[in-house]
């Protein structure tokens, strides 16, 4: 494992803290994920519930229901699928899972390339910016990731060529990522999540920090 | 991540081969080889759970089955 120094923002501090980037998924993370997210995502519906909101909400969190040791038991040993986990004061604060060999590139200009796919990409629950939740204690979790997945895919010889289905709720930061929404297909996801990739440009724009 | 290094000895077909598939994929010979590394250590896991592999035609949807023996 390669532990890599990041940043993210303190919001009650209003400074940034350093913080770990780690090229893998461990035991660590997936206990954090079961003893720490999953009683803070329980609360926080339980807020939801209480609030009159029901799964059917928009404001419902859509990756409730994610198994994160299910998900790393899936492609554990396998040479195209890596996680990524971003650690702060000793507590996971976000989690990604790519794909680097299975997907390939649907825009016109790169159609047929190799990419990195990000299979799941969350955050710890505590730093959500969602209707009905505390104040992110963390900020710029799923920026350090997604840096993290453009950034290997540069490695890999990719070129900052990425590509995802996000949940509804993610859209609006993948489109300031500078993506391109390419929509929904009936026969994935039941049509209800749209892909988006990134290009070269893209990616070379977000790594030299050119957000929209 | 440490890493080792190893000499391949390819004949002319398969360096024929190497090569256009780097000119198409926009990929140097050892990214190919990465993931093609990948793809069968992915394939043969997954056919040794039971798993078929199958080619499917995106405009007809006829599925073909890849025997691997």
């Amino acid at each position: 494992m390669t532990a890599y120094q990041v940043h993210l923002f303190d919001a009650a501090a209003g400074a940034m803290v350093e913080a770990e980037l780690h090229d893998e998924i461990a035991e660590k993370q997936l206990i954090d994920w079961q003893f720490q997210w999953r009683p803070a995502v329980q609360t926080y519906m339980k807020r939801l519930v209480d609030n009159g909101i029901g799964p059917a909400d928009t404001a419902w969190p859509q990756s409730w229901h994610w198994d994160w040791r299910g998900k790393m038991n899936e492609v554990r040993g396998l040479l195209g699928h890596i996680g990524y986990s971003v650690v702060c004061r000793d507590v996971t604060q976000g989690m990604m899972r790519l794909d680097l060999a299975s997907r390939r590139a649907r825009l016109d200009s790169q159609a047929g390339q190799d990419l990195v796919y990000v299979d799941y990409l969350e955050v710890a629950p505590w730093n959500w910016r969602e209707p009905y939740a505390d104040a992110p204690i963390y900020r710029l979790v799923g920026p350090v990731l997604m840096h993290a997945a453009i950034t290997r895919s540069v490695e890999e010889g990719f070129k900052g060529r990425l590509g995802l289905h996000s949940l509804p709720q993610a859209i609006p930061f993948y489109e300031r990522c500078g993506f391109t929404n390419l929509g929904t297909r009936p026969d994935e996801y039941e049509g209800k999540l749209p892909y988006f990739e990134s290009t070269p440009g893209a990616a070379e724009a977000y790594l030299k920090g050119e957000l929209k | 991540m440490s890493k080792r290094t190893m000499t391949l000895n390819l004949t002319d077909a398969e360096m024929g081969v190497l090569e256009n598939l780097c000119a198409k994929k926009d990929l140097s010979k050892i990214g190919v080889i990465r993931q093609a590394l990948r793809l069968y250590q992915m394939v043969d896991v997954r056919l040794e759970r039971g798993d078929k592999l199958f080619f499917e035609d995106d405009k007809t949807k006829d599925k073909s089955e890849v025997m691997m023996l």
